[in-house]
């Protein structure tokens, strides 16, 4: 049994090492001077690049993930039922919304929140009459 | 990162520019996007995740170096990295989370990065991003120019001081200590080939005057009289 492991503990290690030296092949789509920029503004100090990689692999995910959640979110909206037919988009194309984004967000313990439209003051678009002057 | 205007132009229409990172995190996630299966995104909502993308990188590197310093180490290695990659993925949960005595480099997360990689394309950035050497700014220290420090309490590993300063040292202590044996300064006519690791320093300047003026009453007018005066003296004493 102790050999078995073993020999487990060490194909796992060999998978990680041929992980790390195949991350040098792979090019994230977020560039590596991006990621040591936010690196070294943060006081993360590493001169192998490989761990740059990697950084930017697991933003690269996270990223994915968070805009796959969204899209599963747009999906349902659009096949929902629509009650007026009139109001039906022509186009099913997909569109990142706030709305879609903020409901991804929030699983992941973001709370974004987004302004519908600005006002120039309180009583904006209130009747003349209500308006205390 | 930042290209060499640093200041933000105000635009008429659009107002400042945002910071060269902001926008390239922008165009990152925008390609993200894509290969997810949107067609477009709403401006507002592509910036926030391109500013939740920065934050994220941020956060990652903020935990990873406190652990690192935690441990006695300026230099953080991949133990730190899966260590702070497994505290930002607690809230959401991972598989192992309830075992804290796993070992670090058999974690879960590690495994799923593994997978991501296998699984999706590799979609480089569209151009390529320059660089901004930060090294070249950083003056060499006393022990890579090779020198001794003037003075004792001076280590050798601070930066140089400066040629101009060591040469008006050298010339009012009567050439105490010269060094034109190195053959690398030549002064003639004025002009002076600097030496490895010489910054070029200001040469002298006009003396300027000023003359301050206050404005309003007879008070004033005194005062105007008095300050332009002692401005005026002190620029004739100059000359």
């Amino acid at each position: 049994m102790n050999s078995s492991s073993g020999e487990g503990r060490h194909d796992d290690d060999s998978a990680l090492a041929e992980f790390l030296a195949s991350l040098m092949d792979y090019t994230p789509t977020i560039p590596d001077e991006l990621v040591e920029h936010y690196l070294s503004r943060s006081g993360f100090h590493c001169p192998d690049l490989r761990l740059t990689r990697l950084v930017a692999v697991a933003a690269q995910k996270f990223i994915s993930e968070v805009a796959s959640d969204a899209l599963q979110h747009c999906k349902a909206r659009q096949a929902a039922p629509v009650k007026d037919k009139s109001k039906q988009p022509k186009d099913k194309r997909l569109v990142l919304t706030m709305e879609d984004l903020s409901k991804a967000l929030r699983e992941y313990g973001v709370n974004l929140k987004h302004q519908e439209y600005f006002a120039d003051s309180p009583s904006t678009g209130m009747e003349p009459s209500s308006r205390e002057e | 990162m930042e290209p060499p205007a640093k200041h933000e132009e105000e635009d008429e229409e659009n107002g400042p520019r945002p910071p060269f990172a902001a926008t390239v995190s922008r165009v990152a996630v925008a390609q993200i996007c894509l290969t997810v299966g949107y067609a477009a995104a709403e401006p507002a909502a592509l910036c926030s995740l391109a500013d939740v993308a920065a934050r994220f990188v941020q956060t990652l590197a903020r935990s990873g170096a406190s652990i690192a310093a935690a441990h006695g180490r300026t230099d953080a290695n991949l133990l730190d990295l899966v260590r702070a990659m497994e505290d930002l993925s607690l809230p959401r949960g991972f598989a192992g989370a309830f075992n804290p005595t796993t070992p670090l480099l058999r974690s879960s997360i590690l495994r799923e990065l593994m997978a991501f990689v296998r699984s999706v394309e590799e979609i480089p950035f569209p151009r390529p991003i320059r660089r901004e050497s930060v090294r070249a700014r950083v003056s060499p220290s006393f022990g890579q120019m090779g020198r001794e420090p003037p003075f004792g309490h001076v280590p050798r590993w601070l930066p140089c001081f400066p040629e101009a300063w060591e040469r008006s040292r050298r010339e009012g202590e009567g050439g105490g200590d010269r060094r034109e044996g190195e053959g690398k300064r030549e002064m003639a006519k004025g002009v002076r080939l600097l030496g490895e690791g010489e910054r070029v320093l200001l040469a002298g300047r006009e003396r300027v005057c000023f003359r301050l003026e206050y404005c309003g009453g007879s008070c004033g007018e005194r005062k105007k009289k008095r300050v332009g005066e002692e401005a005026e003296e002190r620029c004739g004493k100059r000359r």
